[in-house]
């Protein structure tokens, strides 16, 4: 077992060096189709903290001012029960300090200056509307009821700013997923031909091993094993460069004006290492996929 | 050791190789195929290692059914065979000790096996002194006894030879007959594929000779022609 291990490694290691420029072009390739992808992940995610607050068909928000008293947020809330036939009250909810709070956090995750100016306290609380009729002037005439009651700070529409950002998100999610696909596809087909090319290079050696009796496992293993590393390898550099752009981004984005919500499209850390995880798997499977298409094939013939 | 019962073979869609040709050879067995270029010797012998598989009948070797046999036993199949060829198939850029260590490598010997047999087998045929040697730094006879220490390293029950003897002048042919002479004492069964008739002649075993694919000939102690 151990033999079969080292001999697996040493022409593993031997088959890259002798093939380096078709192993880089892989590698380079699945780098870059795995940063696409990995491109994809953060831009959707940064975009969901603008969008967060919009989730569940909301496309209105009331919001209360902080030291409104509890008789004004009752008016408020009676006065939104008041038009059950506009307003589907089964799903209205009200977000107090608390839960108003956590959600600014994710709002404003990459403006501190705006997060250090709100507090538990200080921060307005919220009714989320969900409208039952489709007519958006029959919206926007409430809201502007609304926005006369007293201890009411503002009223948001979906239509004024969810939307734009949704579509945005929606397009930009289209794009960079199908440029990742063909990427990928690009990748896989390149480890491909570069494990190809390195079973033609020792196909006499591969047909001597079949003529002293070597499993075809025994002598697929080595190549598929050489694809599989080219695919981690661009995983690996894929890694570096999503690490890298977010840290640009993240930097760039807080010399932002606080307040326009480019600076809300950040992601967390810890998001960013779950990206990085997914990437370094996916180059492992389409390395995996590349050279096991290639040994299946060539060893038939 | 090796039956053949009513075996046809056919390349494409109408090249019939080998034509309903039936023999059995015992253990031991030291066997000549002779025969015209073209008349199936290669083919026969390709039948028994199981790079071809036969179109009709059925072949047996060393008690497997090697025509129904499933591919991933094939390999199992080689490793009970030895195979030599009129062009070596040595590997050029490794030593006559990597070559035929290889063979022993990538069935997954141990390395303590390895350090033990091929020094042996390669005393066995006289290349003691030659280890560190590349391919292209020995005569056509010493490469042939380099391919032969392959086939032979891992003891198989039988040798399958494909004109060993092609390329190869008078004297050194002798020289590799009398291996495989001893290789046959051993126990181990030989199959030779060849055009050449003095070897032929001068070793006096059964012959059997082919014409366009069909037995014209199976003679005990036979010469060529
Ligand atoms: N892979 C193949 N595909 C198609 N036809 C083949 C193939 N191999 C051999 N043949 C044909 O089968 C017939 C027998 O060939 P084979 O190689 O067995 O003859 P042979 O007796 O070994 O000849 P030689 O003495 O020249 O080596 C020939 O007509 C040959 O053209
Ligand atoms: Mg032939």
């Amino acid at each position: 077992m151990l033999a079969r291990i080292e001999y697996a490694l040493r022409e593993t290691w031997a088959s890259f060096r002798r093939n380096l420029t078709l192993t880089m072009a892989a590698v380079l390739t699945s780098a870059i189709a795995l940063l696409l992808v990995g491109a994809t992940f953060l831009i959707q995610r940064a975009f969901e903290n603008l969008l967060v607050q919009w989730r569940g068909d909301v496309a209105m928000i009331v919001f209360v001012r902080s030291d409104a008293s509890p008789e004004q947020v009752a008016l408020i809330d009676s006065t939104l029960r008041a038009a059950p036939s506009v307003i589907d009250v089964e799903k209205l909810r009200y977000l107090d300090k608390p839960e108003s709070y956590a959600e600014a956090q994710r709002i404003f995750a990459g403006d501190p200056v705006t997060l250090s100016l709100l507090t538990p306290e200080t921060i307005p609380t919220q009714f989320k509307v969900v409208p039952l009729t489709e007519d958006t002037n029959l919206v926007r005439s409430l809201a502007d009821q609304y926005r006369t009651l007293p201890g009411v700070e503002a009223v948001a529409l979906a239509e004024d700013e969810f939307e734009v950002i949704s579509t945005l998100s929606g397009f930009v999610r289209t794009v960079t997923l199908i440029m990742s696909l063909v990427l990928l596809a690009v990748a896989i087909g390149l480890i491909w031909n570069t494990i190809r090319t390195a079973m033609f290079a020792r196909r006499r050696e591969i047909e001597v091993m079949k003529l002293v009796g070597a499993t075809n496992w025994f002598i697929r293993v080595p190549f598929m094993l050489e694809g599989l590393l080219q695919g981690l390898i661009g995983g690996v550099v894929s890694c570096l460069g999503v690490w890298a752009l977010n840290s640009a981004w993240t930097t760039g984005v807080a010399t932002f004006q606080p307040g326009t919500g480019i600076s809300s499209l950040v992601v967390p850390s810890g998001y960013l290492s779950g990206v990085m995880v997914i990437l370094l798997a996916l180059g492992a499977i389409v390395g995996a996929i590349g050279s096991a298409i290639a040994a299946s094939r060539f060893l038939d013939v | 050791m090796i039956t053949l019962e009513n075996v046809t073979k056919v390349y494409g869609a109408d090249t019939l190789a080998v034509d309903d040709v039936s023999f059995d050879v015992a253990k031991g067995d030291f066997i000549f195929l002779v025969g015209p270029s073209g008349s199936g010797k290669s083919t026969l012998l390709r039948l028994m290692s199981r790079e071809e598989v036969a179109t009709d009948g059925d072949v047996w070797v060393a008690g497997r059914n090697v025509t129904d046999m499933a591919p991933s036993r094939v390999p199992y199949l080689r490793r009970s065979l030895g195979n030599i060829f009129q062009d070596y198939k040595l590997l050029l850029n490794k030593t006559v000790f990597e070559n035929v260590a290889f063979a022993l490598e990538v069935i997954g010997k141990p390395r303590h096996v390895i350090r033990e047999q091929v020094p042996f087998v390669l005393e066995l045929v006289g290349l003691a002194d030659k280890h560190e040697r590349l391919p292209n730094q020995l005569s056509g006879g010493e490469q042939q006894r380099v391919s032969i220490a392959r086939a032979f390293v891992n003891r198989p029950l039988i040798m399958l030879a494909d004109e060993p003897t092609g390329n190869l002048d008078p004297a050194t042919s002798e020289g590799i007959m009398a291996l495989l002479q001893a290789i046959n004492e051993t126990g181990t069964t030989v199959v030779m594929a060849t055009h050449d008739h003095r070897v032929v002649n001068m070793m006096r075993r059964r012959v059997i000779q082919l014409d366009r694919g069909v037995v014209v000939r199976d003679q005990e102690r036979g010469v060529y022609e």
